[in-house]
């Protein structure tokens, strides 16, 4: 779906992206973090051609016809004087749609403002804005679904509503590129994710690969409501615990072995004999967060 | 949907614009008011003279100093020798410096301020093509800017010729009077159109749209090119028109140089924003880029 090679871009002497490499395929629903900064609003904003770019390509679909983009800049701007309904009237015009009273009514409904009348954007709240983004951006049913920050300033419930339209829009398999800072998001909703660190791709492939889950988890958490070192020395001496680490602040001890199923079991069945009851026990896998902080921390290094 | 649609969804969205915002209830209302003042203020002026010099005698009286300045046999004097023409033309010259800046102001946020606040990306990557985003402020508002005009002159013409002698403001005048300046405030709103939407910095548009439009006049007289071949020289036009036969002081080649060269200028400015749209999209976003 969309395929970028060596991508540059500069602002007059600061270069952004420096030979960026990209690959999403149809119905991927791709995860793409970074820092502020690193380049990802100037890619997403070239793949929609509303910025040029420096040198590379850029192929969308199979390159021979221009496909149908939706994107959702990160804090949409809309005409504050426009109604909902009207906004995406105006934006059916735009993109040449004649069933724009049956359609507006149904993306009106799929983002859940439904009920705001006549009632101007100027006067929507932060979550409201962000719904009728989208409305915009899936209105024309596009190839490829760009959301640059879709969830940023949102409310909890405010992000679960948006999160929740996106995970629809996912599974009826719509290509999304999501670009976002709260990567519990990502790793929920995106089967590819990609990294990228000063304008360079550093990471890129399925989710499951980042995020190695393949490799067998060696560790175990254990954390008490009141810590007590008698507690900590006593899961020191199970069976099959190679190292220990204390977490000062959290008073949570990671024990670590050659398998943490077998630890898991272990550290419960000596709780149990004791009488001691913490407040959790969980065999800690690797987190996009995790892989994230290290990415960017190696490339740091 | 053929082009027609898409411009006319452009001149409903300009339209919202406008009306709802309350900016074309605040012009109207503003144009229609001033122009029965500035009209009203001139009839008014020797009465009101006449008070203050009778205040100042007072004072006289009181303090036994004769300050001996008569606003009456000064001003006063001057406006009994007001002619309807004179009074009319001293109106649209109010007129159109009040639309000007009115104008400025208001347009600022489809002016460059939608390429500021980039609320123009979703329509763009909707499939908004830069011809329909521009024709229809292209056509509405120098339109709505004609139409002030005319309307401001109209009141402003049939109240001087009530209020005053002369018998200069006829129908002809106030037809050619309206449509120079009217020429002349589209031409002003086409150039605060192309410098904001194709710098994206609306408030610098309007401020050198209501500083050149000022400041050019006399530069171009000073360079001997005031009252021909360029739209500045409409402003005298206008004004003349009231005074008797336009083409008594003009010749023909001046004024219909100087409409032609207008309308081709505004026709450049609209060409110039159609390209800076093609050309640069968000790219002419005034403020920093998001990278």
């Amino acid at each position: 779906m969309v395929k970028i090679r060596n991508l540059t871009k500069s602002y007059k002497n600061f270069a952004v992206l420096k030979g960026l490499n990209m690959t999403i395929e149809k119905g991927d629903v791709y995860g793409f973090i970074g820092r502020n900064g690193c380049g990802k609003t100037t890619t997403m904003n070239i793949i929609c051609d509303v910025l040029g770019k420096d040198g590379g390509d850029v192929t969308l679909g199979d390159g021979t016809a221009k496909i149908k983009i939706g994107y959702l800049p990160e804090s949409p701007s809309m005409f504050g004087y426009l109604s909902a309904s009207e906004y995406l009237t105006y934006i059916a015009a735009c993109c040449n749609r004649t069933d724009y009273e049956k359609r507006t009514s149904e993306v009106l409904t799929l983002v859940g403002l439904t009920d705001t009348g006549k009632r101007k954007i100027k006067g929507f709240s932060r979550g409201m804005n962000q719904r009728l983004g989208i409305a915009a951006a899936i209105y024309d049913e596009p190839d490829l679904l760009i959301l640059d920050e879709p969830t940023s300033a949102l409310d909890p419930m405010g992000r679960a509503e948006v999160m929740d339209i996106i995970r629809n829009l996912a599974d009826n398999k719509t290509t999304i590129i999501l670009c976002t800072h709260i990567l519990s998001d990502v790793e929920r909703t995106a089967n590819r994710v990609g990294i990228l660190v000063d304008g360079v791709m550093v990471k890129e492939g399925p989710i499951g690969e980042v995020l190695n889950v393949s490799e067998t988890p060696t560790d175990v958490a254990v954390k008490f409501l009141t810590p007590t070192s008698e507690a900590f020395a006593v899961l020191k001496e199970i069976e099959g615990v190679n190292h220990s680490e204390i977490n000062p602040q959290t008073g949570v001890l990671t024990l670590t072995g050659d398998d943490a199923d077998t630890l898991c079991l272990n550290v419960i069945d000596t709780l149990a004999k004791e009488r001691i009851i913490p407040e959790s026990v969980q065999i800690v896998r690797h987190n996009l967060e995790e892989i994230y902080l290290q990415t960017i921390g190696g490339t740091k290094n | 949907m053929n082009s027609l649609t898409k411009f006319l969804a452009g001149i409903k969205k300009e339209s919202a614009f406008f009306t709802r915002t309350f900016r074309a209830v605040a012009i109207f209302l503003a144009v229609a008011v001033m122009a029965f003042l500035n009209v009203f203020m001139l009839k008014a002026m020797p009465e009101f003279s006449k008070w203050y010099d009778e205040q100042l005698q007072e004072i006289t009286n009181e303090s036994g100093v004769d300050i001996g300045i008569s606003m009456e046999s000064t001003m006063g004097g001057l406006m009994q020798l007001m002619s309807d023409g004179a009074s009319a033309a001293s109106n649209l010259s109010s007129t159109f410096q009040l639309v000007l800046i009115m104008l400025a102001i208001f347009l600022a946020p489809v002016a460059g301020g939608e390429q500021k606040k980039r609320s123009i990306v979703i329509p763009y990557c909707a499939g908004l093509k830069p011809v329909h985003y521009v024709l229809p402020k292209f056509v509405l508002y120098p339109l709505v800017a004609f139409v002030l005009i005319t309307l401001g002159n109209v009141i402003g013409a049939v109240l001087s010729g009530l209020w005053f002698e002369g018998g200069t403001v006829t129908a002809v005048a106030i037809v050619e009077s309206s449509f120079f300046m009217g020429l002349y405030a589209m031409f002003a709103v086409s150039l605060q159109l192309c410098t904001g939407i194709a710098s994206g910095r609306p408030n610098i548009a309007a401020g050198i749209t209501v500083v050149g439009i000022f400041l050019a006049p006399g530069v171009l007289t000073t360079l001997h090119v005031g009252d021909k071949y360029n739209p500045f020289a409409l402003d005298d036009f206008a004004t003349t028109a009231f005074y008797g036969d336009l083409f008594d002081v003009y010749t023909y080649a001046n004024v219909w140089s100087s409409v032609v060269i207008t309308l081709g200028l505004i026709a450049v400015m609209y060409l110039i924003t159609l390209f800076s749209q093609k050309a640069q999209r968000v790219e002419n976003a005034g403020s920093d880029l998001t990278i």
